[in-house]
């Protein structure tokens, strides 16, 4: 059975990379552009994996990852962040105290976003 | 000197008597002449023979001489009994003797000093003395060895409130005179100037001291001189003269200038402002006491002047205080200006100047007057306020500067996604040619990307993951690398002491070196150069005020082109660069230093144009102890 994947990303650069080169390694993918909208994609998508910005307008996405994982308790996720003030270390932090799965630093290679989606399936 | 007055009894006593030189009289109880022989007819009657009238109308001049004092005492007391004085009718000092007789008495008076010469020179000389000696307004009284006072003016009367017969015959120690010091002591008599003049037969002069006026009781400050005197063929003075000035208000008025001095070199000193002025008429200058202290001079040793100032004058400040005189002269008024003074331990002072010219009722420049005010204390307090004010300023910079990048940043990972991330996803299917390209939009990408993490680094002051690391051999790890990033024009010297462990972030170490390497590199361009790169264990102080400590010392130099001093200060706040734009970030460095200073460490630069440049990063080094409670060994 295909894995699905939501990715949510209000940059559209982000979102449609992460899409194309996921869709290419077989996976399905749907995307949303802020937390809100995820959050109902989540619903109707049923993602096995949600690859979340942390820091997007509508809704900031420390609590799209709560929201999703209070309606969806087995579902993986990734925190993805462009940085700014924060540093790796704070992100990583930051992700697990939400309950991610991992961290993914912007920008990444396509190779260390396959390793961590690999990782997150086998987690 | 006396004549002898002994009547034979053998001879008619009055027929000697009718020829003696001297003056003879006699007096009855009731104070009536009853004889005066030749002698006294001619000289103090102009040849009348007066017998029968009242002596004191026949010569009133007695009555409050000290002659008519000798008579009453002879006609009371019996016996002889002698006074000497100056007699004003006939302007020459005579000496009286006065004998008890039965029926009253009888008086012997001669000439002191002209009877025997006769000289009507030395009369008239007497005369003279006489009357300078009464109309002196200077006080003089004349001591005999014994204390006894034998003569004193009506100015000394005048001076001392008692009365001249109240002087005269009184023993300096009865305290007539109530002596004090000038610091208004009880004077002993050993201690006054007559005395002394008479122990030491020497002249004492300008002795001041106190009396109370005997009438008034107030205190009359006196100055007095001594004069011994001496008779021919004698060593010791017979009697001493001295010479007395009322100079009570001088005193007065003295006093009041030392407080109002004294007052003022108070203001002056708790001001620390000094004054002084010249006098273009004479060219003397005078200075205030704070004026020699501001200086540090010495008022006793030091004359002032324009000279004496100057040599205490900052070499660099001379000319600004000379020019300030010469304007003043020109009758410009000198500007305010501050000048510095080295004193003689080498300390320096800063000292603000303000002057103003004086003029007289008619306009004319006569002089200058300045005051002098030490603000060193006040210009550091200045200068710390404005350096902390600069700092805060550079602080508030970075970190704004920090803000924006990191908002940029953000914004440029978003963007560097799909380049970095869709060029693999377009390789597939591609002509090697074409995905040559691919290979440089893929590189001009991870450039992009090491920039905005270089600039992340900065702007957050990441937190580095550290641990025990031996930097010698982290060194020896990178050394091929670091060989390779640099053109084969520039040699690389490597000097690696064996070095205390320290506690650091590798990849950020691996950073701090690349980012000097490069640096080096580039000051040195395509030219033929050397990088030397050296690691020592030194103590050092990494914080202003702490004790040194023990450190690794990291030193990478370049023969490269320098820098000036400007260049120096700036070149580690981020974005600053000597490159062409385009050519350099301008933030190498600056993580450089957010990183050595993240460490707990400190970094110093020392660059000299065209001889090259040397960055020493200083880390502190950990102790055994430190290191083997971390559990773990070295890691490279």
């Amino acid at each position: 059975m295909t894995q699905r994947i939501l990715v949510i990303d209000d940059n559209a650069e982000v979102r449609l990379t992460v899409k194309h080169l996921l869709a290419a390694q077989g996976f399905e993918m749907r995307t949303a552009t802020n937390g809100a909208e995820g959050i109902l994609a989540a619903q109707t998508f049923k993602p096995d994996l949600v690859i979340t910005d942390i820091i997007m307008p509508e809704m900031e996405g420390m609590e799209t990852i709560q929201r999703i994982k209070a309606a969806h308790p087995g579902v993986r996720i990734i925190a993805m962040s462009g940085g700014g003030r924060l540093g790796r270390e704070d992100l990583l932090e930051m992700a697990r105290h939400l309950g991610a799965d991992f961290a993914l630093v912007k920008p990444f290679n396509p190779g260390e976003l396959s390793a961590t989606v690999a990782r997150s399936f086998a987690a | 000197m006396n004549a002898v007055h002994e009547v034979p009894a053998a001879l008619d006593r009055l027929s000697v008597l009718e020829w003696t030189s001297d003056c003879v009289f006699t007096v009855d109880h009731a104070w009536r002449l009853t004889f005066m022989n030749r002698s006294a007819r001619d000289l103090l009657a102009g040849g009348e023979d007066l017998s029968g009238q009242a002596l004191w109308k026949a010569f009133p001049s007695f009555e409050d001489s000290p002659f008519g004092a000798a008579c009453r005492r002879a006609m009371v007391e019996g016996g002889a009994t002698e006074a000497e004085d100056f007699y004003a009718p006939l302007g020459a000092w005579y000496s009286a003797t006065a004998h008890r007789l039965p029926d009253g008495i009888a008086v012997f008076f001669c000439a002191v000093r002209t009877s025997r010469t006769g000289d009507d020179s030395a009369v008239a000389g007497e005369m003279r003395f006489r009357t300078m000696f009464e109309t002196l307004t200077q006080g003089i009284i004349l001591r005999r060895r014994d204390g006894c006072v034998v003569d004193a003016n009506s100015a000394a009367a005048r001076i001392s409130g008692a009365t001249r017969d109240q002087l005269i015959g009184a023993m300096v120690r009865d305290g007539v005179l109530n002596s004090v010091d000038e610091m208004g002591r009880p004077l002993r008599l050993a201690d006054m100037p007559c005395e002394i003049a008479l122990q030491t037969g020497k002249v004492v002069r300008g002795r001041v001291i106190g009396l109370t006026h005997a009438h008034s009781n107030e205190r009359r400050w006196v100055l007095i001189d001594a004069v011994p005197q001496t008779r021919p063929g004698e060593s010791e003075p017979f009697q001493v003269c001295s010479l007395l000035s009322d100079i009570t208000e001088q005193k007065k008025a003295e006093i009041a200038v030392a407080a109002s001095r004294a007052h003022l070199a108070l203001a002056q000193r708790v001001a620390s402002l000094g004054s002084a002025e010249l006098d273009f008429r004479t060219g003397v200058w005078q200075w205030s006491d704070e004026t020699f202290r501001l200086l540090g001079l010495d008022k006793e040793t030091v004359q002032p002047s324009i000279g004496a100032m100057l040599s205490v004058v900052h070499e660099d400040d001379r000319p600004t205080c000379v020019a300030a005189l010469e304007h003043a002269r020109n009758g410009v008024k000198p500007l305010p200006a501050e000048y510095r003074i080295v004193r003689s331990d080498g300390s320096m002072r800063t000292i603000y100047r303000e002057a103003d010219l004086v003029r007289d009722e008619a306009n004319v420049l006569i002089g200058l007057i300045v005051t002098n005010r030490d603000v060193t204390e006040l210009r550091l307090a200045e200068r710390q306020k404005d350096e902390l004010q600069a700092q805060l300023l550079h602080v508030q910079r970075i970190d704004a500067l920090g803000v924006l990048a990191g908002g940029i940043a953000h914004d440029l990972n978003n963007t560097l996604v799909p380049i970095l991330g869709l060029t693999d996803l377009l390789r597939k299917g591609l002509s090697a040619e074409k995905a040559e390209l691919l290979d440089v939009i893929q590189h001009a990408g991870e450039k992009a990307r090491d920039l905005v993490r270089q600039i992340l680094a900065f702007s957050r002051g990441d937190t580095p993951d550290r641990a025990p690391v031996d930097v010698g051999a982290f060194l020896q790890g990178i050394r091929q690398l670091v060989r390779a990033s640099v053109p084969s024009t520039i040699a690389i010297e490597w000097h690696l002491a064996k070095v205390p462990v320290i506690l650091a972030d590798t990849s950020q170490l691996h950073q701090v070196v690349v980012n000097l390497v490069a640096n080096a590199a580039q000051a040195i361009g395509t030219r033929l150069g050397t990088i030397e790169i050296a690691l020592s264990a030194d103590d050092v102080v990494l914080k202003p005020g702490d004790a040194p400590e023990s450190c690794v010392r990291l030193s990478v130099s370049d023969t490269g082109s320098g820098m000036d001093d400007a260049t120096q200060k700036r070149i580690f706040e981020p974005f600053f660069t000597t490159k062409p734009i385009g050519e350099g970030t301008g933030l190498g460095l600056s993580v450089v230093h957010g990183i050595v200073t993240g460490h707990g460490g400190r970094i110093d630069v020392d660059s000299k144009i065209g001889k090259g440049t040397r960055f020493d990063i200083f880390l502190p080094a950990l102790s055994d102890a430190e290191a083997s409670a971390l559990g773990k060994g070295p890691s490279t």
